[in-house]
């Protein structure tokens, strides 16, 4: 069963329209939504929560209606919101424990469960201090704690890493991937940043313009052709670039001494091919394989 | 066993010397969803009774409760029940005298337990306006009516809180008091009656409070517009009475006494009189007459409830129509 799935959903602000006849079905595990400003990720976001209705269409969350059956939908889900979010005057563990509460947890378990989720999203020793005094860090932290502590059964991220040095962004997405993939949620997680999608979803939804653009695994959207491969020498020299131009392998991009070559469609043997080259232009091939693209490629075609 | 420990070797963000890596969903008991708003007002309650500045104000708005109590001890120790001037600021007709007491002291401490909710409700969705915590609520299974129902009991329970306190304590006294001189007998409902009273102010002030903060994101304007728009609607219809009427009290009609009551503090009072039951005599001095005890007209009943009705529903409408966990601008 799909953790959430649209048919047809289309979402409009007025006469603008945000999100159009959108189908997807999201399966369990860590699942990224990617696509550049005004694609319609937080207005599916908020469309799967209930926070929006749709102007037609369906969507569903754990098989549940988000029209209709919204708060049994935010009883499983929890939100790490983009914004800086907190309740004035609240430390973490009081703001985490109330959070719990809202959730629906009585008031010990919530505050017994704010104490363990403080501690496993690495703020138990700040959980004293008022909120109003944490760093962006610590911020995005109590916001991920708050989202987990009902223990729900999939964890939206909007911009986790928002904010963030490169040594909290590193122990942030460490995080993300620790809950997706050894603590068994579900995870959506919506970003900009090509890195991130790519360090810790193994799904990619990219939209575009409100559409879906491409949907897949990310070892299967950075697959290429079987044409595309890169080659690596010891060296870069000019004459293995001819050499391989005049077998009819085209280079189309070089960073240091690595190649990148497009073979033709019937060429056969294109190792045999580069093996010549190199040994007639006096270069020492290291590495031969078939290229994959970085997600960020995948992303600029799709949205191109 | 081993997957946990790898799992949590793995976690980067578990450096603290108590460290609990080992992650969990939950799986307790979850409460009805009947009363998903409890724990809000619990929290805005707390919030407020732990500040030690709202006991100071909650302290110095007891000053009515302390003068009635001291005038009720001169009246009956020095003066004497019987002595004319003895009716001066209570009555000293033991059929009368209670609800009128209760009265008074509530109408004079109205301003004081305005103020106490103005410490409470100021902040109470402005300030989740302004932290975004709104998304925190919403983004819960609660309802936007939970929330507003959780802050509404918040603030109203203070109110009462401030207003019921006291207003037991005087009732203690008195009952002690006059016990032997008929006053169960006069007024056996008179406990109810007056928790009615305290109910009715909290309710009011609480729906104000609520309504208003909701449009403002900062707590320092909410509290303006609330303190603005009650001194300020007391001080029209105070200068409109004046006015077409001199300030006499005296005149009797249908329109003099509502005018002295078109402000939200003057709704609220004339609710209050009503549930009390109160006849309430003042002491006035007149041109030609000089000093003379006249008995004030009530307004018009369903007028006033009609208007405190408006004041509870507008100021819930008011705070319901604007909660929402995200801005949706149309296109």
């Amino acid at each position: 069963m799909p953790i959430a799935a649209t048919e047809g959903l289309t979402v409009r602000y007025g006469a603008a329209v945000a999100v159009s006849d959108l189908t997807l079905e999201i399966a369990s595990g860590c699942t990224g939504i990617l696509g550049p400003n005004g694609a319609g990720k937080t207005t599916l976001i908020k469309t799967l929560l209930g926070f929006i209705r749709p102007f037609s269409g369906s969507a569903r969350v754990m098989d549940l209606d988000v029209a209709t059956q919204e708060l049994e939908i935010r009883a499983r889900v929890g939100l790490m919101p983009e914004s800086d979010c907190h309740i004035p005057g609240m430390n973490a563990v009081t703001f985490v424990a109330y959070a719990g509460e809202l959730a629906g947890m009585p008031a010990r378990a919530a505050l017994r469960r704010a104490h363990e989720v403080l501690e496993y999203c690495g703020l138990g020793e700040a959980r004293y201090r008022n909120i109003e005094t944490y760093s962006t860090g610590m911020k995005q932290r109590i916001k991920l704690a708050q989202a987990l502590v009902h223990g729900p059964g999939i964890l939206i991220l909007d911009e986790p890493t928002n904010g963030l040095d490169p040594a909290g962004r590193e122990e942030m997405l460490a995080l993300v991937r620790d809950i997706s993939h050894d603590k068994g949620l579900s995870v959506l997680v919506s970003s900009h940043l090509l890195p991130d999608i790519e360090r810790t979803c193994d799904q990619v939804v990219l939209m575009q313009k409100g559409r879906l653009a491409a949907q897949g695994s990310v070892e299967d959207l950075r697959k290429t052709d079987d044409r595309l491969y890169e080659v690596e020498v010891q060296m870069a020299v000019l004459a293995f670039e001819q050499a391989l131009e005049w077998r009819s392998l085209k280079v189309v991009s070089q960073v240091g001494a690595r190649y990148r070559i497009v073979a033709p469609p019937e060429m056969a043997d294109v190792a045999r091919m580069v093996f010549e080259a190199a040994r007639e232009a006096g270069a020492q091939v290291r590495g031969i394989m078939p290229a994959r693209r970085s997600l960020e490629e995948v992303f600029m075609e799709a949205v191109d | 066993m081993s997957a946990d420990v790898t799992a949590a070797q793995a976690a980067p963000a578990t450096t603290g010397p108590i460290t609990d890596v080992s992650y969990r969903g939950y799986d307790g008991p979850i409460c009805t969803r009947r009363f998903r708003w409890a724990p809000i007002a619990l929290a805005l309650m707390r919030g407020a009774l732990r500040k030690w500045w709202f006991w100071l104000v909650f302290l110095l708005s007891l000053g009515p409760y302390f003068f009635f109590a001291f005038m009720m001890y001169i009246q009956d120790r020095v003066a004497g029940p019987n002595n004319p001037m003895g009716g001066m600021l209570v009555s000293a007709d033991p059929a009368t005298r209670f609800p009128m007491l209760f009265f008074t002291v509530l109408d004079a401490h109205l301003l004081g337990l305005m103020v106490l909710g103005l410490l409470v409700g100021a902040a109470s969705i402005a300030d989740d306006n302004k932290t975004n915590a709104l998304l925190v609520y919403l983004s819960k299974p609660i309802r936007k009516a939970d929330y507003v129902a959780g802050k509404w009991m918040g603030v109203f329970g203070v109110v009462f809180m401030a207003a019921a306190l006291p207003s037991l304590l005087l009732y203690l006294y008195c009952f002690f008091t006059y016990v032997g001189v008929g006053f169960l007998k006069n007024d056996p409902w008179l406990l109810f009656q007056l928790l009615g009273a305290c109910a009715v102010a909290a309710a009011g002030l609480a729906s104000m409070m609520v309504g208003i903060s909701a449009w403002c994101r900062s707590a320092l304007i909410a509290g303006a517009a609330q303190a603005g728009a009650y001194v300020g609607s007391g001080v029209v219809s105070g200068i409109l009475w004046l006015l077409l009427y001199h300030g006499d009290l005296t005149v009797k009609g249908f329109w003099p006494p509502v005018l002295q009551h078109a402000s939200i503090g003057g709704v609220i009072s004339a609710v209050m009189w009503r549930v009390l039951d109160a006849t309430v005599t003042q002491t006035t001095m007149h041109r030609g007459r000089g000093i003379e005890q006249v008995t004030l007209q009530q307004p018009d009943l369903w007028l006033m409830l009609g208007a405190y009705a408006a004041l509870i529903v507008a100021g819930i409408v008011a705070a319901r129509m604007r909660i929402r966990a995200v801005e949706v601008v149309r296109g």
